[in-house]
């Protein structure tokens, strides 16, 4: 299992300081990957959805997936946060018995967190019964800028140059992305059926 | 050993992906989130053998990026796995016939160079 940074497994601090902690998977990669990516996420949103010569169907049909890509992209980050506080608190599991990993579903934190990726994974397959693989891949992308500014904005958390352009990178590839329709092949057979 | 983790994940997530995309394709688009609609839509999918299949290839990458976590940090593990974005997407245009053009194309390439340059 992954190994919590001591200061998360010694000093309770507190919510929600501590829960947001608990996304660091070490010390060298806190996944401080994360608000910029919200922001363009709004902005790109808000030019897609107000483009002219968009019919209402289209529109509606816009609006209904842009509401799975937010869902997709916030029970992901928080279902990882609340499954990694979670098995952080239940400790390190080295085992090959099952027993040992069913006792991680005694901690509160740990169900939340799976409940939490169960409505993730949900509203992930609902969004690719709708739209494109390669429209959604690069748009649910926003989740690692998520975390990182919630890092950054949050724990003041200190994000590297490298890390900056990172975000800014992904961030581009959100609004790009949000430039092309989301599904392609209406009408058309998908050649894998 | 490492290498040949990395390519099992990026492997099994991109067929994973795949095989979900066509799989709900196939079972039409869901339009309704209310409850009922939601227990609907799993009902089809425990008895969709694209999305099963999609499911076991997200697991061997799951299983696979625990293992690679174990010998290496997280640091080498994820920006290693960003070359599944640009394989997704060429798979996404061959296989699933979707029309990617070069928006969607610069748009996995920034992705995934972003997420390589989170590792640093």
């Amino acid at each position: 299992m992954i190994a919590a940074p001591a200061h998360i497994r010694n000093a309770p601090a507190p919510w929600p300081r501590e829960w947001i902690a608990s996304l660091k998977i070490d010390n060298s990669l806190p996944i401080n990957v994360a608000i910029g990516s919200s922001l363009s996420f709004s902005v790109s949103n808000l030019i897609a959805i107000n483009k002219p010569g968009m019919n209402s169907e289209t529109r509606l049909h816009r609006r209904k997936t842009q509401i799975l890509v937010a869902l997709v992209v916030v029970t992901n980050v928080l279902g990882n946060a609340f499954l990694s506080r979670g098995m952080h608190q239940v400790g390190r599991i080295v085992s090959f018995s099952p027993v040992d990993y069913l006792r991680a579903f005694a901690n509160p934190s740990a169900i939340a967190g799976i409940l939490i990726l169960i409505v993730w994974i949900l509203s992930d397959l609902a969004l690719l019964s709708r739209a494109d693989l390669s429209f959604v891949l690069p748009v649910t992308a926003s989740a690692y800028v998520l975390v990182a500014l919630v890092g950054h904005f949050v724990l003041h958390d200190h994000i590297s140059w490298q890390r900056w352009t990172g975000i800014l990178l992904i961030t581009g590839g959100v609004i790009l992305a949000e430039e092309t329709p989301e599904r392609t092949t209406n009408g058309k057979r998908e050649r894998l059926l | 050993m490492k290498w040949l983790l990395v390519g099992i994940i990026a492997l099994c997530n991109t067929i994973g992906d795949v095989l979900n995309t066509a799989g709900m394709k196939r079972q039409g688009e869901v339009e309704d989130l209310r409850p009922g609609a939601v227990a609907g839509m799993v009902k089809k999918i425990i008895r969709n053998p694209l999305v099963l299949g999609g499911f076991a290839a997200l697991a061997v990458s799951f299983f696979a990026l625990l293992s690679l976590l174990s010998i290496t940090t997280v640091s080498f593990a994820v920006p290693a796995t960003a070359i599944s974005y640009l394989l997704e997407t060429l798979l996404a245009k061959y296989v699933l016939g979707e029309d990617v053009r070069w928006r969607r194309w610069a748009a996995a390439t920034l992705v995934a160079c972003g997420v390589f340059m989170l590792s640093f």
